[in-house]
Protein backbone atom coordinates (compact mmCIF):
# COMPACT_ATOMS: atom_id res chain seq x y z
CA UNK A 1 0.00 0.00 0.00
CA UNK A 2 0.95 3.47 -0.72
CA UNK A 3 -0.32 6.92 -0.02
CA UNK A 4 -1.27 9.50 -2.57
CA UNK A 5 1.59 12.31 -3.57
CA UNK A 6 -0.48 14.95 -3.33
CA UNK A 7 -3.38 14.24 -0.43
CA UNK A 8 -0.72 12.25 1.93
CA UNK A 9 -4.58 11.10 3.23
CA UNK A 10 -5.79 8.47 0.42
CA UNK A 11 -4.48 5.32 -0.47
CA UNK A 12 -2.70 5.67 -3.69
CA UNK A 13 -5.25 4.27 -6.63
CA UNK A 14 -4.05 5.33 -9.71
CA UNK A 15 -0.49 4.49 -10.55
CA UNK A 16 1.17 6.73 -13.90
CA UNK A 17 4.21 5.90 -15.47
CA UNK A 18 5.65 8.04 -17.86
CA UNK A 19 8.25 6.97 -20.21
CA UNK A 20 11.16 8.62 -22.70
CA UNK A 21 14.37 7.54 -24.17
CA UNK A 22 15.07 4.01 -22.71
CA UNK A 23 13.77 5.45 -19.48
CA UNK A 24 11.29 6.05 -16.69
CA UNK A 25 10.60 9.30 -16.66
CA UNK A 26 8.42 9.73 -13.97
CA UNK A 27 6.07 7.95 -11.75
CA UNK A 28 2.79 9.44 -10.17
CA UNK A 29 0.83 7.50 -7.56
CA UNK A 30 -2.17 9.71 -6.39
CA UNK A 31 -6.03 8.42 -5.10
CA UNK A 32 -8.50 8.45 -7.67
CA UNK A 33 -9.82 12.33 -6.30
CA UNK A 34 -6.50 13.76 -6.59
CA UNK A 35 -6.30 11.76 -10.23
CA UNK A 36 -9.14 13.52 -11.32
CA UNK A 37 -8.01 17.11 -9.66
CA UNK A 38 -4.90 16.01 -11.66
CA UNK A 39 -6.71 15.31 -14.88
CA UNK A 40 -5.05 11.89 -14.18
CA UNK A 41 -7.37 10.40 -16.31
CA UNK A 42 -5.51 10.04 -19.90
CA UNK A 43 -2.23 9.75 -20.63
CA UNK A 44 -1.66 13.10 -21.23
CA UNK A 45 -2.41 14.00 -18.39
CA UNK A 46 0.45 15.16 -15.93
CA UNK A 47 1.40 17.59 -18.24
CA UNK A 48 -1.00 20.23 -18.15
CA UNK A 49 -0.51 22.19 -15.30
CA UNK A 50 -2.24 25.40 -16.13
CA UNK A 51 -2.16 27.24 -12.84
CA UNK A 52 1.79 26.14 -11.98
CA UNK A 53 2.66 27.37 -15.33
CA UNK A 54 0.73 31.04 -14.85
CA UNK A 55 2.65 31.11 -11.30
CA UNK A 56 5.84 30.41 -12.80
CA UNK A 57 5.28 32.70 -15.95
CA UNK A 58 3.70 35.58 -13.48
CA UNK A 59 7.06 35.25 -11.22
CA UNK A 60 9.17 36.05 -13.77
CA UNK A 61 10.17 39.65 -13.85
CA UNK A 62 11.12 39.80 -17.13
CA UNK A 63 8.08 38.63 -18.63
CA UNK A 64 7.82 39.16 -22.52
CA UNK A 65 5.25 41.81 -23.52
CA UNK A 66 3.42 39.15 -25.79
CA UNK A 67 2.48 36.82 -22.69
CA UNK A 68 1.79 39.89 -20.56
CA UNK A 69 -1.09 41.01 -23.26
CA UNK A 70 -1.89 36.90 -23.45
CA UNK A 71 -2.42 37.25 -19.67
CA UNK A 72 -5.41 39.79 -19.79
CA UNK A 73 -6.72 38.36 -23.37
CA UNK A 74 -10.76 37.83 -23.39
CA UNK A 75 -12.54 36.35 -26.16
CA UNK A 76 -15.23 37.86 -27.74
CA UNK A 77 -17.05 35.06 -29.49
CA UNK A 78 -17.09 33.04 -25.71
CA UNK A 79 -16.54 35.50 -22.81
CA UNK A 80 -13.12 32.98 -22.26
CA UNK A 81 -10.24 34.78 -20.48
CA UNK A 82 -7.16 33.26 -20.21
CA UNK A 83 -6.66 33.66 -16.70
CA UNK A 84 -9.35 31.02 -16.67
CA UNK A 85 -8.47 28.95 -19.31
CA UNK A 86 -5.03 28.88 -17.35
CA UNK A 87 -7.21 28.01 -14.17
CA UNK A 88 -8.93 25.47 -15.74
CA UNK A 89 -7.09 23.47 -18.31
CA UNK A 90 -9.83 23.71 -21.02
CA UNK A 91 -11.10 26.58 -23.98
CA UNK A 92 -14.56 28.28 -24.16
CA UNK A 93 -14.92 27.88 -27.92
CA UNK A 94 -12.49 27.28 -31.07
CA UNK A 95 -11.76 30.61 -31.30
CA UNK A 96 -9.74 30.76 -28.26
CA UNK A 97 -6.93 29.37 -30.08
CA UNK A 98 -5.80 32.31 -31.93
CA UNK A 99 -7.23 34.88 -29.26
CA UNK A 100 -4.79 33.43 -26.93
CA UNK A 101 -2.46 31.90 -29.72
CA UNK A 102 0.57 33.06 -28.04
CA UNK A 103 -0.31 31.48 -24.98
CA UNK A 104 -1.30 28.64 -26.54
CA UNK A 105 1.81 28.39 -28.09
CA UNK A 106 3.58 27.93 -24.69
CA UNK A 107 1.36 25.02 -23.37
CA UNK A 108 1.56 23.34 -26.73
CA UNK A 109 5.34 23.59 -26.11
CA UNK A 110 4.68 21.43 -23.16
CA UNK A 111 1.82 19.30 -23.71
CA UNK A 112 2.56 18.76 -27.89
CA UNK A 113 6.57 18.48 -27.68
CA UNK A 114 6.59 22.00 -29.31
CA UNK A 115 4.57 20.99 -32.37
CA UNK A 116 2.41 23.94 -34.14
CA UNK A 117 1.66 22.28 -37.73
CA UNK A 118 -1.20 19.84 -37.90
CA UNK A 119 0.06 17.27 -40.71
CA UNK A 120 -2.63 14.54 -40.41
CA UNK A 121 -6.15 13.83 -41.61
CA UNK A 122 -8.10 16.44 -42.85
CA UNK A 123 -12.29 16.52 -42.94
CA UNK A 124 -13.44 14.60 -46.18
CA UNK A 125 -16.00 16.92 -46.72
CA UNK A 126 -15.54 20.23 -45.14
CA UNK A 127 -11.85 20.19 -46.16
CA UNK A 128 -12.70 20.38 -49.59
CA UNK A 129 -14.86 23.30 -48.52
CA UNK A 130 -12.20 25.18 -47.06
CA UNK A 131 -10.77 24.64 -50.29
CA UNK A 132 -13.02 25.78 -52.17
CA UNK A 133 -13.96 29.22 -50.23
CA UNK A 134 -9.79 29.66 -50.17
CA UNK A 135 -9.73 29.64 -53.48
CA UNK A 136 -13.24 31.83 -54.01
CA UNK A 137 -11.60 34.86 -51.64
CA UNK A 138 -8.23 34.57 -53.92
CA UNK A 139 -10.59 35.06 -56.92
CA UNK A 140 -12.55 38.05 -55.70
CA UNK A 141 -8.92 39.98 -54.79
CA UNK A 142 -8.04 39.22 -58.60
CA UNK A 143 -11.31 40.46 -59.51
CA UNK A 144 -10.95 43.77 -57.42
CA UNK A 145 -7.77 44.12 -58.74
CA UNK A 146 -9.01 43.74 -62.55
CA UNK A 147 -11.88 46.15 -62.05
CA UNK A 148 -9.43 48.82 -60.29
CA UNK A 149 -7.01 48.65 -63.44
CA UNK A 150 -10.07 48.19 -66.04
CA UNK A 151 -9.69 45.12 -66.97
CA UNK A 152 -13.10 44.25 -67.70
CA UNK A 153 -12.38 41.00 -69.82
CA UNK A 154 -10.42 39.56 -67.17
CA UNK A 155 -13.16 40.80 -64.55
CA UNK A 156 -15.80 38.77 -66.62
CA UNK A 157 -13.59 35.96 -66.58
CA UNK A 158 -13.25 36.15 -62.86
CA UNK A 159 -16.66 36.23 -62.27
CA UNK A 160 -17.11 32.75 -64.74
CA UNK A 161 -15.08 31.13 -62.81
CA UNK A 162 -16.46 33.04 -59.26
CA UNK A 163 -19.55 31.26 -60.07
CA UNK A 164 -18.39 27.87 -60.65
CA UNK A 165 -16.90 27.97 -57.49
CA UNK A 166 -20.49 29.13 -55.93
CA UNK A 167 -21.98 26.27 -57.75
CA UNK A 168 -19.22 23.74 -56.08
CA UNK A 169 -20.17 25.51 -52.93
CA UNK A 170 -23.76 24.84 -53.13
CA UNK A 171 -23.47 21.46 -54.86
CA UNK A 172 -21.61 20.22 -51.18
CA UNK A 173 -24.50 22.48 -49.18
CA UNK A 174 -22.48 24.93 -47.82
CA UNK A 175 -23.94 28.44 -47.07
CA UNK A 176 -21.97 30.55 -50.02
CA UNK A 177 -21.32 33.60 -47.80
CA UNK A 178 -20.14 31.82 -45.07
CA UNK A 179 -16.84 32.93 -43.71
CA UNK A 180 -13.25 30.41 -44.63
CA UNK B 1 -30.14 -1.82 -23.83
CA UNK B 2 -27.90 -3.82 -21.52
CA UNK B 3 -29.70 -6.64 -20.75
CA UNK B 4 -28.06 -8.98 -23.62
CA UNK B 5 -25.11 -10.91 -21.87
CA UNK B 6 -22.96 -10.45 -25.05
CA UNK B 7 -20.54 -8.04 -23.66
CA UNK B 8 -18.68 -6.54 -27.24
CA UNK B 9 -17.19 -8.47 -29.69
CA UNK B 10 -13.53 -6.72 -28.59
CA UNK B 11 -13.79 -9.33 -25.48
CA UNK B 12 -13.41 -12.35 -28.01
CA UNK B 13 -10.24 -12.84 -27.28
CA UNK B 14 -9.40 -14.27 -31.03
CA UNK B 15 -7.41 -10.93 -31.83
CA UNK B 16 -3.45 -10.79 -33.28
CA UNK B 17 -1.35 -11.19 -29.52
CA UNK B 18 -4.71 -11.67 -27.30
CA UNK B 19 -2.34 -13.69 -24.64
CA UNK B 20 -1.20 -10.42 -23.70
CA UNK B 21 -3.40 -7.65 -25.46
CA UNK B 22 -6.86 -7.87 -24.23
CA UNK B 23 -8.02 -5.20 -26.46
CA UNK B 24 -6.91 -1.81 -28.90
CA UNK B 25 -8.81 1.00 -29.15
CA UNK B 26 -8.80 4.91 -31.03
CA UNK B 27 -10.80 7.33 -29.83
CA UNK B 28 -10.98 10.90 -32.01
CA UNK B 29 -12.31 14.18 -30.66
CA UNK B 30 -14.29 16.31 -32.65
CA UNK B 31 -16.13 19.62 -32.47
CA UNK B 32 -18.63 21.22 -33.96
CA UNK B 33 -18.08 24.21 -35.86
CA UNK B 34 -19.79 27.57 -34.71
CA UNK B 35 -20.91 26.50 -31.40
CA UNK B 36 -18.59 26.81 -27.74
CA UNK B 37 -17.18 23.99 -26.03
CA UNK B 38 -18.93 22.96 -22.99
CA UNK B 39 -17.49 24.80 -20.46
CA UNK B 40 -18.91 28.07 -21.95
CA UNK B 41 -22.32 26.52 -24.41
CA UNK B 42 -25.05 28.17 -22.04
CA UNK B 43 -27.61 25.97 -21.91
CA UNK B 44 -30.19 26.59 -24.78
CA UNK B 45 -27.16 26.47 -26.91
CA UNK B 46 -26.13 23.34 -25.20
CA UNK B 47 -29.53 21.53 -25.64
CA UNK B 48 -29.97 22.76 -29.54
CA UNK B 49 -25.97 21.53 -30.53
CA UNK B 50 -27.15 17.93 -28.23
CA UNK B 51 -30.17 17.33 -30.45
CA UNK B 52 -28.35 18.37 -33.86
CA UNK B 53 -25.81 15.81 -33.23
CA UNK B 54 -28.41 13.06 -32.08
CA UNK B 55 -30.21 13.64 -35.16
CA UNK B 56 -26.87 14.10 -36.98
CA UNK B 57 -26.20 10.52 -35.75
CA UNK B 58 -29.33 8.96 -36.45
CA UNK B 59 -28.67 10.10 -40.13
CA UNK B 60 -25.70 8.61 -40.30
CA UNK B 61 -25.36 5.45 -42.28
CA UNK B 62 -22.59 2.92 -41.12
CA UNK B 63 -22.92 -1.24 -42.15
CA UNK B 64 -23.07 -2.15 -38.58
CA UNK B 65 -26.12 0.58 -37.39
CA UNK B 66 -25.53 2.81 -34.84
CA UNK B 67 -28.08 3.14 -31.80
CA UNK B 68 -28.61 7.02 -30.51
CA UNK B 69 -30.05 7.35 -27.14
CA UNK B 70 -30.31 10.12 -24.42
CA UNK B 71 -27.81 9.38 -21.83
CA UNK B 72 -29.59 11.48 -19.02
CA UNK B 73 -32.56 9.43 -19.39
CA UNK B 74 -30.63 6.22 -18.82
CA UNK B 75 -30.97 4.88 -14.93
CA UNK B 76 -27.32 5.34 -13.32
CA UNK B 77 -26.75 1.98 -12.99
CA UNK B 78 -27.10 1.31 -17.19
CA UNK B 79 -24.62 4.37 -17.48
CA UNK B 80 -21.96 2.63 -15.66
CA UNK B 81 -23.12 -0.62 -17.18
CA UNK B 82 -21.68 0.95 -20.67
CA UNK B 83 -18.46 2.48 -18.56
CA UNK B 84 -17.66 -1.05 -17.81
CA UNK B 85 -17.96 -2.04 -21.17
CA UNK B 86 -15.07 0.71 -21.84
CA UNK B 87 -18.64 2.51 -24.21
CA UNK B 88 -18.23 5.44 -22.26
CA UNK B 89 -15.45 6.91 -20.01
CA UNK B 90 -16.26 7.36 -16.31
CA UNK B 91 -17.04 11.38 -16.41
CA UNK B 92 -19.72 10.81 -19.30
CA UNK B 93 -21.06 7.88 -16.81
CA UNK B 94 -21.17 10.42 -13.95
CA UNK B 95 -21.65 13.58 -15.58
CA UNK B 96 -24.70 16.02 -15.59
CA UNK B 97 -26.61 17.28 -18.23
CA UNK B 98 -27.89 16.80 -21.81
CA UNK B 99 -25.59 14.29 -23.65
CA UNK B 100 -26.09 11.22 -25.25
CA UNK B 101 -24.07 7.70 -26.34
CA UNK B 102 -24.14 6.11 -30.17
CA UNK B 103 -23.37 2.50 -29.94
CA UNK B 104 -23.46 -0.08 -32.52
CA UNK B 105 -25.24 -3.72 -32.05
CA UNK B 106 -21.13 -5.22 -32.06
CA UNK B 107 -20.46 -3.57 -28.86
CA UNK B 108 -16.99 -2.66 -30.59
CA UNK B 109 -17.73 1.29 -32.08
CA UNK B 110 -19.68 4.36 -29.66
CA UNK B 111 -20.29 7.79 -30.16
CA UNK B 112 -20.29 9.95 -27.45
CA UNK B 113 -21.69 13.32 -27.62
CA UNK B 114 -21.14 16.15 -25.32
CA UNK B 115 -18.52 14.87 -23.46
CA UNK B 116 -15.56 17.05 -22.54
CA UNK B 117 -15.99 17.79 -26.60
CA UNK B 118 -19.28 17.82 -28.82
CA UNK B 119 -17.93 14.25 -30.26
CA UNK B 120 -15.90 11.85 -29.46
CA UNK B 121 -15.82 8.54 -31.62
CA UNK B 122 -14.21 4.87 -30.64
CA UNK B 123 -13.52 2.14 -31.71
CA UNK B 124 -12.67 -0.84 -29.68
CA UNK B 125 -11.13 -4.62 -31.36
CA UNK B 126 -9.90 -7.61 -29.54
CA UNK B 127 -6.29 -7.92 -29.35
CA UNK B 128 -3.25 -5.77 -31.06
CA UNK B 129 -5.17 -4.58 -33.92
CA UNK B 130 -4.65 -0.54 -33.99
CA UNK B 131 -4.99 -0.79 -38.01
CA UNK B 132 -8.35 -2.43 -37.90
CA UNK B 133 -9.25 0.23 -35.26
CA UNK B 134 -8.08 3.50 -37.40
CA UNK B 135 -9.81 2.03 -40.72
CA UNK B 136 -13.05 1.67 -38.94
CA UNK B 137 -12.94 5.27 -36.79
CA UNK B 138 -11.43 6.82 -39.59
CA UNK B 139 -14.66 5.56 -41.74
CA UNK B 140 -17.02 6.74 -38.81
CA UNK B 141 -15.40 9.89 -38.69
CA UNK B 142 -16.37 10.47 -42.17
CA UNK B 143 -19.62 9.26 -42.24
CA UNK B 144 -20.72 11.76 -39.37
CA UNK B 145 -18.72 14.82 -41.06
CA UNK B 146 -21.95 14.21 -44.04
CA UNK B 147 -23.94 15.56 -41.25
CA UNK B 148 -21.89 17.50 -39.43
CA UNK B 149 -18.98 20.95 -39.99
CA UNK B 150 -16.67 20.40 -38.04
CA UNK B 151 -14.28 22.85 -36.00
CA UNK B 152 -11.33 22.42 -37.85
CA UNK B 153 -7.88 24.71 -38.56
CA UNK B 154 -5.59 24.04 -41.08
CA UNK B 155 -2.67 24.61 -38.98
CA UNK B 156 -3.80 23.37 -35.74
CA UNK B 157 -6.08 20.99 -37.19
CA UNK B 158 -9.05 19.85 -35.12
CA UNK B 159 -10.33 22.04 -32.82
CA UNK B 160 -10.33 20.55 -29.01
CA UNK B 161 -11.31 22.00 -25.58
CA UNK B 162 -8.56 21.04 -24.30
CA UNK B 163 -5.11 21.89 -26.18
CA UNK B 164 -4.54 17.86 -25.30
CA UNK B 165 -5.75 16.71 -28.12
CA UNK B 166 -5.62 19.40 -30.64
CA UNK B 167 -4.82 18.60 -33.95
CA UNK B 168 -4.88 14.91 -34.78
CA UNK B 169 -7.72 14.83 -31.71
CA UNK B 170 -6.56 10.94 -31.86
CA UNK B 171 -5.98 9.04 -28.35
CA UNK B 172 -4.58 5.19 -29.62
CA UNK B 173 -4.57 2.70 -26.80
CA UNK B 174 -3.75 -0.70 -26.14
CA UNK B 175 -4.57 -2.52 -22.44
CA UNK B 176 -2.14 -5.37 -21.70
CA UNK B 177 -2.47 -7.99 -19.69
CA UNK B 178 1.01 -8.25 -17.66
CA UNK B 179 0.55 -10.93 -14.79
CA UNK B 180 4.18 -12.35 -15.81
CA UNK B 181 5.94 -8.62 -14.89
CA UNK B 182 4.21 -8.77 -11.53
CA UNK B 183 4.89 -12.28 -10.37
CA UNK B 184 8.39 -12.05 -11.77
CA UNK B 185 8.57 -8.56 -10.11
CA UNK B 186 10.36 -6.96 -13.40
CA UNK B 187 7.69 -4.88 -13.98
CA UNK B 188 9.77 -1.31 -13.67
CA UNK B 189 12.06 -2.84 -15.61
CA UNK B 190 9.40 -3.22 -18.55
CA UNK B 191 9.76 -0.13 -20.03
CA UNK B 192 13.86 0.27 -20.16
CA UNK B 193 14.21 -1.29 -22.96
CA UNK B 194 12.51 0.83 -24.83
CA UNK B 195 13.95 3.80 -27.47
CA UNK B 196 13.01 7.12 -28.34
CA UNK B 197 9.73 7.11 -27.58
CA UNK B 198 6.45 9.56 -26.06
CA UNK B 199 4.25 7.32 -24.85
CA UNK B 200 2.29 6.60 -21.19
CA UNK B 201 1.65 3.45 -19.69
CA UNK B 202 -1.05 3.68 -16.93
CA UNK B 203 -2.23 0.82 -14.77
CA UNK B 204 -6.26 0.49 -14.59
CA UNK B 205 -8.70 0.67 -12.32
CA UNK B 206 -6.75 -0.90 -9.30
CA UNK B 207 -6.70 -0.47 -5.34
CA UNK B 208 -3.12 -0.92 -3.63
CA UNK B 209 -0.15 -1.05 -5.76
CA UNK B 210 -0.47 -3.23 -8.13
CA UNK B 211 -3.14 -2.55 -10.93
CA UNK B 212 -5.89 -4.62 -10.32
CA UNK B 213 -6.14 -7.47 -12.63
CA UNK B 214 -2.25 -6.46 -14.17
CA UNK B 215 -3.86 -4.11 -16.40
CA UNK B 216 -2.34 -1.64 -18.11
CA UNK B 217 -2.64 0.94 -20.72
CA UNK B 218 -0.29 1.92 -23.28
CA UNK B 219 -1.60 5.32 -25.40
CA UNK B 220 0.14 8.13 -27.22
CA UNK B 221 0.55 11.25 -25.37
CA UNK B 222 1.20 13.90 -28.62
CA UNK B 223 -1.44 14.78 -30.85
CA UNK B 224 -0.03 17.84 -33.01
CA UNK B 225 2.68 17.85 -35.93
CA UNK B 226 2.41 13.75 -36.56
CA UNK B 227 -0.02 12.67 -38.35
CA UNK B 228 -2.41 9.81 -37.50
CA UNK B 229 -0.04 6.96 -39.42
CA UNK B 230 2.93 7.70 -37.64
CA UNK B 231 0.82 7.80 -34.15
CA UNK B 232 -0.17 4.65 -34.84
CA UNK B 233 3.80 3.31 -35.90
CA UNK B 234 5.23 4.63 -32.57
CA UNK B 235 2.55 2.80 -30.99
CA UNK B 236 3.57 -0.79 -33.36
CA UNK B 237 6.63 0.05 -32.47
CA UNK B 238 6.54 0.13 -29.01
CA UNK B 239 3.80 -2.34 -27.46
CA UNK B 240 5.44 -5.73 -29.13
CA UNK B 241 8.69 -5.22 -27.08
CA UNK B 242 6.31 -5.43 -24.03
CA UNK B 243 4.47 -8.42 -25.42
CA UNK B 244 7.91 -10.11 -26.24
CA UNK B 245 9.02 -9.22 -22.71
CA UNK B 246 5.92 -10.61 -21.04
CA UNK B 247 6.19 -13.51 -22.85
CA UNK B 248 9.83 -14.12 -21.89
CA UNK B 249 9.09 -13.98 -18.19
CA UNK B 250 6.53 -16.10 -18.26
CA UNK B 251 8.53 -18.48 -20.10
CA UNK B 252 11.20 -18.09 -17.96
CA UNK B 253 8.39 -18.96 -14.76
CA UNK B 254 7.42 -21.77 -16.23
CA UNK B 255 10.94 -23.29 -16.85
CA UNK B 256 12.37 -22.37 -13.32
CA UNK B 257 9.24 -22.38 -10.97
CA UNK B 258 6.90 -24.26 -12.59
CA UNK B 259 4.84 -25.98 -9.98
CA UNK B 260 4.73 -23.17 -7.80
CA UNK B 261 3.10 -21.04 -11.26
CA UNK B 262 0.53 -24.22 -11.67
CA UNK B 263 -0.59 -24.12 -8.25
CA UNK B 264 -1.16 -20.39 -7.65
CA UNK B 265 -2.98 -20.78 -10.90
CA UNK B 266 -5.26 -23.44 -9.51
CA UNK B 267 -5.58 -21.87 -6.18
CA UNK B 268 -7.13 -19.19 -8.17
CA UNK B 269 -9.55 -21.20 -9.72
CA UNK B 270 -10.43 -22.85 -6.84
CA UNK B 271 -11.23 -20.26 -4.93
CA UNK B 272 -13.14 -18.24 -7.59
CA UNK B 273 -15.33 -21.61 -7.83
CA UNK B 274 -15.81 -22.23 -4.91
CA UNK B 275 -16.06 -18.81 -2.68
CA UNK B 276 -19.28 -17.57 -1.22
CA UNK B 277 -18.39 -14.38 -1.05
CA UNK B 278 -15.71 -12.32 -4.06
CA UNK B 279 -14.89 -8.75 -3.82
CA UNK B 280 -14.37 -6.99 -7.66
CA UNK B 281 -10.99 -6.58 -6.37
CA UNK B 282 -10.37 -10.11 -5.54
CA UNK B 283 -12.07 -11.66 -8.80
CA UNK B 284 -9.94 -8.81 -10.58
CA UNK B 285 -6.48 -10.24 -8.92
CA UNK B 286 -7.58 -14.21 -9.57
CA UNK B 287 -9.17 -13.76 -12.99
CA UNK B 288 -5.63 -12.30 -13.71
CA UNK B 289 -4.09 -15.40 -12.66
CA UNK B 290 -6.60 -17.62 -14.61
CA UNK B 291 -5.84 -15.56 -17.47
CA UNK B 292 -2.44 -16.54 -17.10
CA UNK B 293 -3.38 -20.26 -17.10
CA UNK B 294 -5.54 -20.45 -19.64
CA UNK B 295 -2.49 -18.70 -22.06
CA UNK B 296 0.07 -20.78 -20.54
CA UNK B 297 -1.94 -24.27 -21.08
CA UNK B 298 -2.38 -24.83 -17.30
CA UNK B 299 -5.79 -24.56 -17.86
CA UNK B 300 -7.64 -26.34 -20.35
CA UNK B 301 -11.18 -26.36 -19.60
CA UNK B 302 -11.60 -22.51 -19.93
CA UNK B 303 -11.02 -20.26 -23.05
CA UNK B 304 -9.50 -16.84 -23.10
CA UNK B 305 -12.71 -15.13 -24.35
CA UNK B 306 -14.89 -16.57 -21.10
CA UNK B 307 -11.94 -15.06 -18.82
CA UNK B 308 -12.43 -11.54 -20.63
CA UNK B 309 -16.04 -11.77 -20.79
CA UNK B 310 -16.17 -12.19 -16.72
CA UNK B 311 -13.49 -9.93 -16.49
CA UNK B 312 -16.14 -7.49 -17.67
CA UNK B 313 -19.48 -9.73 -16.22
CA UNK B 314 -17.77 -9.57 -12.71
CA UNK B 315 -17.79 -5.41 -12.44
CA UNK B 316 -20.16 -3.86 -10.12
CA UNK B 317 -22.76 -2.28 -12.50
CA UNK B 318 -22.76 -5.46 -14.39
CA UNK B 319 -23.54 -7.68 -11.50
CA UNK B 320 -26.12 -5.84 -10.13
CA UNK B 321 -27.73 -5.55 -13.49
CA UNK B 322 -27.94 -9.43 -13.15
CA UNK B 323 -28.83 -9.68 -9.63
CA UNK B 324 -30.65 -6.39 -8.81
CA UNK B 325 -29.70 -2.93 -8.08
CA UNK B 326 -30.97 -3.22 -4.56
CA UNK B 327 -27.85 -5.04 -3.50
CA UNK B 328 -25.59 -3.78 -0.92
CA UNK B 329 -21.58 -3.83 -1.52
CA UNK B 330 -21.98 -7.44 0.46
CA UNK B 331 -24.98 -8.67 -1.62
CA UNK B 332 -23.24 -8.22 -4.29
CA UNK B 333 -20.04 -9.76 -3.78
CA UNK B 334 -22.46 -12.70 -2.91
CA UNK B 335 -23.79 -12.67 -5.69
CA UNK B 336 -20.69 -12.01 -8.01
CA UNK B 337 -19.21 -15.16 -6.57
CA UNK B 338 -22.60 -17.21 -8.03
CA UNK B 339 -21.90 -15.63 -11.42
CA UNK B 340 -18.53 -16.47 -11.49
CA UNK B 341 -19.31 -20.00 -9.76
CA UNK B 342 -21.87 -20.25 -13.03
CA UNK B 343 -19.41 -18.89 -15.83
CA UNK B 344 -16.44 -20.82 -14.45
CA UNK B 345 -18.29 -23.89 -14.26
CA UNK B 346 -20.23 -23.83 -17.75
CA UNK B 347 -17.31 -24.48 -20.04
ZN1 LIG C 1 -5.12 12.20 -2.94
ZN1 LIG D 1 -13.87 31.84 -27.11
Amino acid sequence: MMYCQRCKKNIATVHFTEIADYAVKQETHVCEACAQALELTGPAAKTVQPLEIVQTILKQSSLPDELRTVLTARCDTCGMTYAEFRAGGRLGCPDDYAVFADGIRVVLDQVQGGATKHTGKVPRRGGALIELRRLRASLEGELAEAIAVENYERAAQLRDEINQVDTDLARRGADVDAPE
Amino acid sequence: MGSERNTGEWLRGSGPESDVVMSSRIRLARNVQGYSFRAKLDETRHGELADHLADAIRRTELDEGLHYSNLDDYPSVERDLLMERHLISREHATGEGRRGVAVTSTGNVSVMTMEEDHLRLQVLRSGLDLDACWEAVDRLDDAIEEHVDYAFDPDLGYLTACPTNVGTGIRASVMLHLPGLRLAKHRDRMVTSVTKINLAVRGLYGEGTDPSGDLYQVSNQVTLGRSEREILDELQHFVPRIIEYERQVRERLFEEDRQRLEDRVAEACGTLRTAATVSSEEAMALLSLVRLGVNMGVINDLGVAAVNSIFINCQPAHIMKQAGTGLDAEERDVARARYIQRAMGRN
